[in-house]
């Protein structure tokens, strides 16, 4: 099976920053900027607890309509 | 123009509302206490937005929910606006002593806005309390695996191991000193007497936050002396200690629970002797009666009162959330207060009312101090909580389901996302919550709590917080990777 091509967007960062990101990941695993910043956004974005949130309210919101209010 | 009101705001770990003389406990655990709140406001039912500390301390000091900026962050966020913060940018001088617990450290945040932050965590304590566990060896380990495929058989082993490292294996305990894993009440009211002695006549913030009565229960001598238990002995008292941390299960544990209350009470005892210390050395120095002082609790302690010990996130019982809050503000007349439930949400907005600062924007409690003068005013209190989260610093625990609390004057609903239950229950016949309604009583009262809850999840928070949020995850995120090897499973790295 093929992998479908992730679809890409093309960031702006200023020069110096791209610069200080090249030196951090420089003799890591990271083989370039975007490797590390995309490690780093998903593991931030992985984090984000909005979905349980959303769960619980419709857990709420079933119970209510049990109820008969809403 | 009159000089503004200092601050002396104390808070306890662990201690219930029902412990303390003047919410009518019968063992004399606050005698100074007890006088102060004649002269006090004293909610009778103050109630904790979250526990344990980790889950209580945002809504005390910041006046935010626990999970308010998404179960994701823990303490208090990078630029978060708090009582600290207020009353620096007000003109006070500020000073935090806290003692020794790593929940309310620098670490998370906690010492925005204090120009003195001491949390005594870089000092080296004995640390005794898990001596049991430390000494477990594989061996061990392997042989309380194999027991444990029997639980007639493990149940033997954990009582035989815990006899044989408390009677042989571990040292005379001489000293309650020797055992004692956090600074005393003495040391926090000694150190904050020597600042309070270097600003002079300065209007002040000094926030105290004692940990006497948290486990491991090791009070001073004198302490248990003066609550008439000067017979535990420390060996004595390390034994109980491990007896009520081994997990053995509440039939074994009910035997060392008077003892184990003793010790509790005495840590309790202790504080309110050096708080007469500190309220007199403020005297002295002509400062107590321009000083409004509070005290409350982040979250009580069970004591079996369910089944388990300690304070764990998920229990939203009363004996953990019902913290007692007495409020001392001179020139005030005593005033009996509404027994409807008040959250400590709003406790910062309410006593900045109290010292005439403006209450911040962001804050998501309500100035009650008006309201206090007439005696009521509040009606409703939410309290939540990740109940698997018994460790704040593992983010996988962190992103479990909530323990929701939403109780009024007399009824109380309990919804654990996780284990999906949902508990009603009437404080007013069944104050122990050890009955739950049936699904099927009540209907009204359940329907109107649920609007509740639905309403406290639909909250909005404003761009700052949002922004202070994402800054937290950020730092959170900085902290574990730096404290982790990382992950080579990593999508990006495979490539």
């Amino acid at each position: 099976m093929r992998n479908e091509p992730i679809s890409q967007r093309e960031l702006r960062l200023p020069a110096d920053l791209c610069e200080a990101a090249e030196q951090l990941v420089k003799g890591t695993r990271f083989k370039t900027v975007e490797d590390f910043l995309s490690y780093v956004l998903k593991e931030l974005a992985s984090r984000d607890g909005a979905q349980m949130e959303a769960q619980e309210r419709k857990i709420i919101e079933e119970r209510l309509r049990d109820l008969g209010y809403l | 123009m009159s000089k503004p009101k200092s601050l002396l705001l104390v808070t306890v770990d662990c201690l219930r509302a029902d412990h303390t003389g003047f919410m009518g406990y019968k063992r004399p655990t606050t005698p100074f206490l007890d006088q102060l709140a004649a002269e006090s406001m004293v909610f009778p039912k103050a109630i904790a937005a979250g526990a344990p500390t980790y889950y209580s301390f945002p809504a005390i000091l910041a006046s935010r929910f626990p999970l308010a900026l998404g179960r994701e962050v823990v303490g208090i966020a990078p630029g978060e606006s708090t009582l600290a913060t207020a009353l620096q940018g007000a003109g006070y001088r500020t000073a935090a002593c806290v003692a020794g617990n790593p929940f309310l450290s620098r670490r998370f945040g906690y010492a925005q806005g204090f120009e003195v932050f001491q949390d005594f965590l870089s000092e080296k304590l004995p640390l005794a309390g898990d001596q049991t566990h430390r000494a477990r060896t594989r061996l061990n380990q392997k042989i309380s695996e194999l027991a444990h495929k029997r639980s007639s058989l493990g149940r033997l082993y954990d009582e035989l191991y815990l006899q044989y490292c408390q009677r042989i294996a571990l040292p005379t305990a001489e000293t309650w000193e020797s055992l004692r894993r956090f600074p005393a009440a003495d040391v926090l009211v000694d150190e904050a007497c020597a600042w309070l002695n270097s600003i002079g006549d300065e209007p002040f913030f000094l926030w105290l936050h004692f940990m006497d009565p948290h486990a491991p229960y090791y009070p001073p001598a004198q302490a248990l002396e003066a609550m008439g238990s000067g017979h535990i002995t420390p060996e004595r008292g390390r034994y109980l200690n491990a007896v009520w941390n081994s997990g053995l299960g509440a039939r074994r544990l009910r035997k060392s629970r008077e003892e184990i209350v003793a010790l509790h009470d005495a840590g309790i005892r202790w504080v309110d002797r050096q708080l007469a210390r500190l309220a007199d050395s403020l005297r002295e120095s002509s400062r107590w009666d321009r000083c409004v002082f509070a005290l409350t609790a982040d979250h009580g302690e069970e004591f079996l009162d369910h089944g388990e010990p300690f304070h764990s996130p998920s229990r939203a019982y009363q004996e953990i959330l019902h913290v007692p809050l007495l409020m001392r503000v001179p020139g005030g007349k005593k005033q009996a207060l509404s027994d409807a439930p008040f959250s400590l949400i709003h406790l910062a907005p309410t006593i900045l009312g109290a010292l005439n600062v403006d209450a911040l924007d962001e804050f998501e409690g309500r100035n009650h101090w008006p309201d206090m003068l007439v005696g009521q005013g509040w009606d409703l209190a939410v309290s939540e909580s990740i109940g698997a989260c018994s460790n704040p610093m593992d983010s996988e625990k962190r992103m479990k389901g909530r323990v929701l609390a939403i109780q009024d004057h007399r009824f109380k609903l309990i919804i654990d996302f996780d284990q999906a239950t949902e508990n009603l229950f009437d404080l007013e016949s069944d104050p122990r919550e050890l009955r739950p309604l049936r699904l099927d009583e009540q209907k009204n009262v359940r329907g109107r709590l649920l609007c509740a809850a639905l309403n406290h999840l639909d909250r909005q928070q404003s761009e700052r917080r949002r922004d202070s949020a994402l800054r937290a995850r950020v730092e959170q995120f900085g902290l574990e990777w730096s404290q982790s090897k990382m992950h080579s499973d990593s999508g990006v790295m495979t490539n």
